[in-house]
């Protein structure tokens, strides 16, 4: 088994049985303790075999604790005392959606790459030495006291973490800088520099007639939890009309291939476009409250629909028809911009464009945007880090403390920060392991996951939450605040913090035998800081202690209302951020944009989301320079040719993608892969982007740079989770899709199929419950958390990069991707791997979860012969692994091929050289699946199945069966089941509310509603299978 | 076991002389016209007891050193394979090529392959003996042995093709401490146990019955004691009472009437496995018929192949002449045809159907991914053994050869386009996929030909290759007999 | 006067027709326990000697039909009475699926079976066999062997051996239990 080289102790992640039991009962505790009202001090762990009363309910039963895990409120459930699984907050008041990350948390938690201690790291001179907290302290503190000390952070949100810092800053002058690689501040100057006021209200989505988007990402990246709000909209037939979303972009995003209209603008040219649209509603439309500022018409002279469009490349009546439409739906639509195209040097041009053309269309009026939950965003910070980079080579900084950056890895090439730190005569590092930043520190001073440590976090409409521990720590890792806090105390730092360390001590005559009070400073800190500002109260008090323990329960505490928002006034020197015209892009240029999965790459070693396949390249494991369908084929390329990117002096080569709906002068690279140093998982996958950014205007450009880009000899195979592209629905009706015209003349449009004969036999009857699912592609945005949802719920193995490849992904419910051929295509070959270039130009995106459909006349039942597959009187096709003896047949016999083999034993690792040798396949899994703590995240109610054996979705009948049990204890009939009372773990995970399951023959069943909608389409008929998923049509909205 | 009805004109020749032709004896009719006279099926004047000899001789002689070398070959390949499965068995079924969409691959492809090479040999003892082809005596035990041999390469296939193959006996509907959890006789994978296991025994019995006087030909020819001890117990003291031979005879006759039906049974139920299964390409009505003829076409060939070994290497020209490859010839070419014919039907029906995916399915067969595969195998199933239309070409050895190793490529492809192509692009053009065979896909079907000639080449050795008996009963007596003589032979010892 | 131990006689023919011709000529003198050990079986050889058609045929017909209700027992038991299951919807006895491994049952049961009894009766339905130490090698190599066994009703030595020669047999000899032949 391969180790991690950066451990200094790889035999501590060995877990023998009894080392398990041990932590397990530990973590049992700690689950107990961090549920409300438990007052036993922390370090009293209990092992399993004599577990306290207050626990033995713990067993067998999930514990559910709500925390908040970057930014988000999030549900985990335990088990024993382990996290198995990472659910959005059912009551999210904030709106905060919960991205793939927060997802695949668990993975992170149990990373067995994490250092499992203070590492003395000697500057990546020498092998990396364990060491250990008195030791870090020790050299820590004194310099910290000393003075000229700076801490480089990501962006901190943690009310709590931020006064600690303040108060260490005001004792020592610690300098706190924060930086985030994939914000850019084009927002926020705009939004200032136009209201005098930074903080970004929330667009309502859900109030929208019609959505415009430039270059916006927010299904690409819904940590702000639009996804939600939008697709309230998505579905017709519902209670409020259906939204248009039209998005003009160059690379064909998430966000895009779920527009009703896509039109491509490159990147460079968006802002301009953006200006132009405004333009013509403006100044051509007349339309809105700036129609006669005189200030507003001279700003936008220079961008004339026509002179712009014609640059531009696109007939000047699309942007015309736009700002029109735009007009009409006044005081209904809104337009959004905010994604990787505002990081490109137009960026505050096009959100200055933006704005005017929400001002135009009286976006604020009329309440399209939720002032109550306007936030500032995010800091970039570029700017501060080449000026700290610069300090530090200057010798101006003793010491640096980092914790939750990695600048070395994801810094702009022209930083050069890497030399920076060599200049530093102290560098301490808080991050979890020893990563590129890390390897050039002196210590190593491991911080706790999230879910190990106490926190907290302010989210919008004035809502704070507190991040509760649901486990204590796995490794010799202490919390960041708590760290902070007693190094604070110790340099010196007077009030609250000393105040926090002071309280772990036992109180001065206090009984002997009293309880020991909590270890943890910054526990104490917290409470403290909460009592000052949020409870009113001093920790100890009873009042405090109630208070405290129901905003443990509830997960969040609605604080003071923050401040109203500024009138939404333009500030007319705001308009010089438009500009004049620019020069007209030449030549190619380059976007980099967030790993769907990975974004700024931190989770790097996470195996389901390096397995994640994106949504729509469809590539996992990697990724790769996208380039427009006709350059691509000028190029003579094919898919994995590897190519050579020259931005700058900086030159990337990587393999090569035909990406569809790409703009044909842009290429793109994802940023976030290619980690040298995240762990065994992560290592040197795909190639790092980040070096090809450039700082231009304080700001990191992503977006709009120039490159060229040219063959070289070589091939690097990409691994493509999906096979053909292409769909023609006039031959293949897979996947049922409208337009809401057709929609609007015959609410069945888009489900014509071929019918099925007669059955030969007379059907079985259900006569209780029966479990059915429907699935509503109108608002499915194929985002694919549910992917990761079933994963972690199942116990779903990770392949890795050689499993991809050899096409042996284990996920039970996959997102299908394909682009909708032309309807006047009905030639042979448009089923093609690429399909046809008209349709690839500028493709209409489909997805379709696909999972085991439980067919009623389930092909896979009849031809297994060790009846190791049949179907049970609730209407579920069942697999029964210790039955399954591999022939596969079933799955050779499913049309839907949604039937996973284990080809490998994935949880054991083949440790004899010689068979290693010869294949070098063999034993690679075990370093992605079982190293270590992995197997804790593992759902004990769930088989972990062993090698050649069958397996797929089994709607989570691990939860059915619970239902089923409690219904029996509780004396309850069983005959039927109401509505979410089983809630398999796709649809738990699912943001937008796309999937639906229940028992279709319960009285006022939803799911049985939806399988008589006119929408609903059952899969493949004229086979006679018969699924219990229903899919309801795709309708994009083409009415202008 | 009736004796040609021979002509008064005894006619002794030589391989060589042999034309393929009736001899015409002018004048010689019963009123007077021309006679037309068969060609003997055994050449070179041979008498009954010179056939002991040729035949008998190879099971009493030490090896050969061109037997040497067949068998090293042969028992290395065995190794090999045996090695590849070694190594599946302690991986698991990751080393092979198969994939999603892909779940059966080379190993499927070579179980029909060798189930259809054992088609030959049971068709020509049994269907052939109903239709009273004579000339299958020259080769019927030969092509029965390769039968049992083939059916035993093909039987490991489904065993080591499980994902965990040490549950195989789970398939056995036995009363067992799991429930009793029997098996899903719906499937036709359980089908196949009960189709395979009886193919191959009854093939055994019907075999092993013919073998019964021939073994105590040999017993009588025996020297040494316990050669003799041995023969003797396996031929259960046979004597050749004619009390005997009574039964014995219609046994065999009952055995070759259950046997023709069950050799049609066998492939058509190995076809079971794709045609009742709901993919296109594999979900067609066709399969049963197209599978036997295949089944036929590829053990003719095997035969040929062997049997041009054969009779060189043990100089039994005489026996198995060239009208006998001959007759084979005319049966390749005729399956030969029948499977083209199969082949196109496929075609008009998936145009005739209108279905879409069946539609599909053959374009891409033909041009898609895998057409390669489809023209090799149509053109070296359907288009080679046309060369048989011309008898020179029926009657040339090399050519005979050539042709017949092509034909098992060709169906050995035939099956690859079957598995493969049907699957690779099915339904859901998201779950599209390549397969490609890896290095111990190859090593294992290389260690499948290696059990079947290590087989073949030890049966050489200890068993007569030719029916005695049966040749006996088809020579002409006139010049087969031993000259009279009132001297007794000696008597040999039996026990 | 002829030892007691006297076992029967045999001679020998060179070609299937004598043989043939031979087998009618012992059969219409009346003899009983006689038997032509062949290298080959010779067609009409039944006749000539006087026997029925083998009843083999009857044995097979049944070893058929308990086949047949084997196979279609178990299933029907298997699939509808033990443990009735839903595989794809479709009927627990769903006969036509039932019909290969019925096919496949009947050939079993009748082939093997017909295959065992045949040599069971080879073996016993057979007068006295010549003692093994004296019948001719030549019987499975080209000579066709007459056997008049002691047993028979009719059996004296003199007549017998007359009797041979005068149908032409060669090499006729009287054979006792411990394999001295003499003429």
């Amino acid at each position: 088994m391969k180790r991690n080289e950066t451990s200094p102790h790889p035999e501590a992640l060995e877990v023998d049985r009894r080392e398990f039991l041990r932590v397990g009962g530990a973590l049992a505790a700690a689950g107990a303790l961090a549920s409300a009202g438990c007052r036993q001090p922390q370090e009293a762990t209990v092992p399993f075999h004599d577990m306290s009363e207050k626990l033995v309910d713990g067993q067998g039963q999930p514990r559910f604790f709500a925390s908040v895990l970057d930014g988000s409120p999030v549900l985990l459930r335990t088990r024993e005392g382990r996290p198995i699984l990472v659910a959005p907050s059912p009551d999210d008041a904030s709106g905060r959606g919960t991205t793939l990350r927060h997802h695949a948390a668990l993975m992170d938690l149990y990373d067995p790459d994490r250092a499992p201690g203070p590492v003395w790291v000697r500057r990546g001179k020498g092998a990396p030495v364990a060491s250990a907290w008195t030791v870090v302290t020790s050299e820590v503190v004194p310099r910290l006291a000393k003075g000229s000390a700076v801490l480089l952070t990501g962006p901190v949100s943690s009310p709590s973490l931020k006064a600690a810092i303040a108060e260490i800053s005001a004792k020592t002058g610690l300098v706190h800088v924060a930086y985030a690689p994939l914000e850019s501040d084009a927002v926020a100057t705009a939004w200032l520099r136009a209201f005098g006021d930074a903080r970004v209200p929330r667009p309502r989505l859900d109030k929208a007639d019609l959505v415009v988007g430039f270059g916006a990402e927010f299904l690409d990246d819904p940590s702000d939890g639009l996804e939600r709000d939008f697709a309230l909209r998505r579905a017709p037939g519902g209670g409020a009309p259906m939204s248009r979303f039209i998005q003009l972009e160059g690379r064909l995003t998430l966000t895009g291939a779920n527009a009703d209209r896509r039109i491509r603008v490159r990147d460079s040219e968006l802002a301009s476009v953006a200006a132009a649209v405004a333009h013509a509603v403006v100044i051509g439309q007349r339309a809105g409250p700036l129609a006669n500022d005189a200030e507003v018409a001279k700003a936008l002279a220079p961008f004339a629909p026509e002179v712009v469009a014609k640059r531009a490349g696109i007939d000047p009546s699309v942007l015309t028809g736009l700002a029109a439409e735009l007009a009409k739906a006044r005081g209904r639509a809104v337009v959004l911009a905010g994604g990787t195209a505002s990081a490109s040097p137009s960026g505050e041009t096009l959100e200055m464009a933006t704005l005017l053309l929400n001002l135009s269309i009286d976006a604020f009026g009329a309440g399209l945007f939720d002032e109550a939950a306007a936030e500032a965003p995010r800091a970039g910070g570029a700017r501060a880090l080449a000026a700290l980079a610069d300090d530090l080579r200057a010798g101006k900084v003793a010491t640096l403390i980092v914790a939750g950056a990695n600048p070395v890895y994801d810094a702009p090439a022209s930083v050069r920060f890497a030399e920076a730190l060599a200049k530093v005569s102290f560098v301490v590092s808080l991050n979890d392991r020893v990563d590129e930043t890390a390897a050039l520190a002196d210590f190593l001073a491991p911080a706790s996951h999230p879910f190990e440590s106490w926190g907290d976090e302010a989210l919008p409409r004035g809502l704070f939450a507190v991040q509760q521990p649901a486990i204590q720590p796995l490794y010799d890792t202490k919390g960041l605040l708590d760290l902070l806090v007693a190094w604070g105390a110790a340099a010196g730092v007077p009030g609250a913090v000393a105040a926090a360390v002071a309280a772990t001590a036992p109180a001065p005559g206090a009984a002997p035998g009293a309880p020991a009070p909590n270890p943890n400073p910054g526990w104490h800190y917290l409470r403290a800081h909460w009592g000052r500002t949020l409870l009113g109260r001093e920790p100890g008090t009873p009042a405090f202690e109630a208070a405290w323990n129901a905003v443990l329960r509830d997960g969040y505490l609605q604080g003071p209302a923050p401040a109203a928002a500024p009138p939404r006034r333009l500030a007319v020197p705001a308009l010089a951020l438009l500009g004049s015209l620019p020069e007209a892009p030449a030549g190619l240029e380059l976007q980099l944009y967030p790993h769907f999965a990975l974004r700024d790459g931190r989770g790097a070693n996470n195996g389901w989301l390096q397995e994640f396949p994106d949504p729509v390249t469809r590539i996992s494991w990697g990724g790769a320079v996208s380039i427009a369908p006709r350059r691509f084929d000028e190029m003579k390329l094919a898919n994995g040719d590897l190519v050579e990117v020259k931005a700058g002096e900086a030159t990337l080569i990587a393999p090569a993608y035909r990406h569809a709906g790409m703009h044909h002068d842009q290429v793109a690279i994802p940023l976030g892969l290619g980690r040298s140093a995240c762990g065994v998982i992560g290592n040197g996958i795909g190639p790092n982007a980040f070096p090809l950014r450039a700082i231009s205007g304080g700001r990191t450009v992503s977006a709009g740079i120039p490159v060229t880009v040219r063959r070289v000899t070589g091939r690097e195979e990409l691994a493509f989770a999906q096979g053909s592209d292409v769909i023609d629905r006039d031959r293949r009706p897979l996947v049922p899709a409208t337009t809401l015209t057709a929609f609007e003349k015959d609410a069945k449009a888009g489900t014509e199929q071929a019918k099925g004969g007669p059955s030969a036999w007379p059907e079985h009857r259900f006569p209780d419950a029966r479990w059915a699912m429907a699935i509503d592609l109108s608002k499915c945005n194929g985002c694919g958390k549910c992917v990761i949802g079933c994963q972690a719920e199942n116990n779903i193995p990770v392949v890795g990069r050689r499993g991809v490849l050899d096409r042996r992904e284990m996920s039970w419910i996959r997102i299908d991707r394909y682009y909708d051929a032309p309807k006047k295509d009905g030639r042979w070959g448009a089923e093609v791997w690429d399909g046809p270039l008209a349709v690839v130009e500028e493709p209409q995106t489909l997805f379709t979860p696909m999972l085991c459909q439980h067919c009623e006349n389930a092909p896979c039942e009849t031809v297994c012969p060790f009846v190791a597959t049949m179907h049970s009187e609730d209407g579920l096709n069942q697999q029964i692994y210790n039955r399954c003896v591999g022939t596969r047949y079933c799955a050779n016999n499913c049309p839907f091929k949604v039937r996973r083999f284990n080809f490998w034993e994935y949880s054991t690792a083949k440790t004899s050289a010689l068979f290693r040798a010869l294949d070098r396949r063999i034993g690679r899994f075990s370093d992605l699946n079982t190293r270590g703590l992995m197997q804790m995240k593992n759902n004990p109610e769930v088989t972990v199945r062993g090698r050649g054996v069958m397996e797929k979705c089994s709607f989570c009948i691990q939860r059915i069966r619970e239902a089923r049990a409690a219904a029996t204890r509780a004396g309850r009939k069983k005959d039927h089941f109401a509505d979410g009372v089983v809630v398999p773990a796709c649809m738990e995970a699912c943001p937008t509310g796309a999937i639906t399951f229940g028992d279709i023959h319960a009285p006022g069943s939803r799911v049985a509603a939806l399988a008589a909608h006119p929408r609903a389409m059952k899969l493949l008929e004229a086979t006679g299978v018969k699924p219990s998923i229903s899919y309801l049509t795709k309708v994009r909205h083409d009415k202008a | 076991m009736t004796r040609l009805e021979t002509s008064p004109y005894a006619t002794v020749m030589d391989d060589g002389q042999l034309t393929g032709h009736p001899i015409v004896l002018a004048g010689k009719g019963p009123y007077g016209g021309d006679l037309e006279v068969d060609e003997p099926l055994v050449t070179g004047g041979k008498t009954w007891a010179e056939v002991d000899r040729d035949i008998c001789m190879h099971t009493e002689q030490f090896p050969t050193k061109r037997w040497w070398m067949a068998f090293a070959v042969a028992a290395t390949a065995l190794a090999i394979g045996t090695f590849a499965m070694l190594m599946l068995f302690y991986s698991g079924m990751g080393i092979l090529g198969i994939n999603r969409p892909v779940g059966w691959g080379s190993f499927i492809i070579n179980f029909v392959f060798w189930i259809g090479i054992g088609h030959a040999g049971t068709l020509i003892s049994a269907v052939l003996y109903l239709f009273r082809q004579q000339w299958r005596t020259g080769i019927n035990r030969a092509a029965e042995a390769m039968t049992l041999f083939a059916v035993a390469c093909a039987g490991i296939f489904p065993i080591i093709h499980l994902g965990r193959p040490w549950f195989a006996y789970w398939l056995v509907p036995y009363p067992n401490a799991r429930g009793p959890l029997w098996v899903n006789f719906n499937s036709p994978l359980a089908w196949d146990i009960f189709a395979i296991s009886t193919y191959g025994l009854v093939s055994l019995a019907f075999w092993y019955i013919g073998l019964l006087p021939d073994l105590a030909t040999v017993r009588d020819r025996a020297t040494h004691p316990w050669r003799k001890k041995i023969y003797n117990a396996m031929s259960f003291g046979w004597t050749g009472s004619h009390r005997a031979w009574r039964h014995y005879e219609s046994a065999y006759m009952i055995l070759a009437a259950f046997a023709t039906p069950l050799v049609f049974s066998v492939h058509t139920i190995v076809s079971f496995d794709f045609a009742t299964s709901i993919l296109p390409g594999w979900h067609t009505t066709i399969f049963p018929p197209y599978f036997v003829i295949g089944a036929i076409f590829s053990g003719f060939a095997m035969v040929i192949t062997l049997m041009t070994f054969m009779r060189g290497y043990f100089g039994l020209t005489n026996y198995i002449t060239t009208n006998h490859m001959e007759a084979m010839a005319k049966i390749l070419m005729l399956t030969g045809l029948l499977v083209g014919f199969a082949y196109s039907t496929e075609f008009f029906m998936a145009w005739y159907s209108g279905s879409e995916w069946e539609g599909f399915v053959f374009k891409n067969r033909a041009f898609g991914p895998y057409g390669w595969a489809y023209a090799i195998m149509f053109t070296c199933n359907a288009i080679v053994p046309q060369i048989f239309w011309w008898k020179k070409m029926r009657r040339h050895a090399w050519v005979l050869f050539v042709v017949s190793i092509l034909v098992n490529v060709g169906m050995w492809f035939e099956r690859y386009v079957i598995v493969v192509t049907s699957l690779h692009r099915d339904f859901l053009p998201s779950s599209w996929g390549m397969y490609a065979l890896t290095r111990w896909d190859y090593m294992i079907l290389l260690g499948s030909f290696g059990l079947f000639f290590t087989l073949f080449l030890l049966f050489v050795r200890v068993l007569p290759v030719i029916a005695i008996s049966e040749v006996k009963g088809v020579m002409d007596p006139k010049v087969a007999r031993s000259a009279p003589t009132d001297a007794a032979p000696a008597a040999g010892m039996r026990r | 006067m002829m030892p007691t131990s006297t076992k029967g006689i045999l001679g020998h023919f060179c070609g299937p027709d004598e043989a043939l011709a031979a087998a009618a000529k012992v059969r219409d003198a009346g003899w009983k326990h006689f038997d032509f050990l062949t290298p080959f079986p010779i067609h009409g050889m039944e006749e000539a000697m006087g026997q029925k058609r083998s009843w083999i045929p009857y044995v097979t017909a049944l070893l058929a039909l308990g086949g047949i209700l084997f196979a279609q027992g178990l299933q029907n038991y298997v699939m509808v009475f033990d443990w009735p299951m839903n595989f794809g919807g479709k009927p627990h006895a769903s006969w036509p699926a039932f019909i290969p491994i019925t096919f496949e049952a009947m050939v079993f049961w009748a082939a093997l079976g017909t295959a065992l009894v045949a040599i069971i009766a080879g073996k016993k339905d057979t007068v006295p066999q010549p003692p093994p130490m004296v019948i001719e090698t030549g019987a499975t190599v080209d000579r066709f062997v007459v056997w008049i066994s002691a047993t028979d009703p009719k059996w004296n030595p003199d007549e017998a051996l007359a009797f041979l020669k005068s149908i032409g047999a060669q090499g006729v000899r009287l054979v006792d239990a411990e394999g001295g032949a003499h003429a």
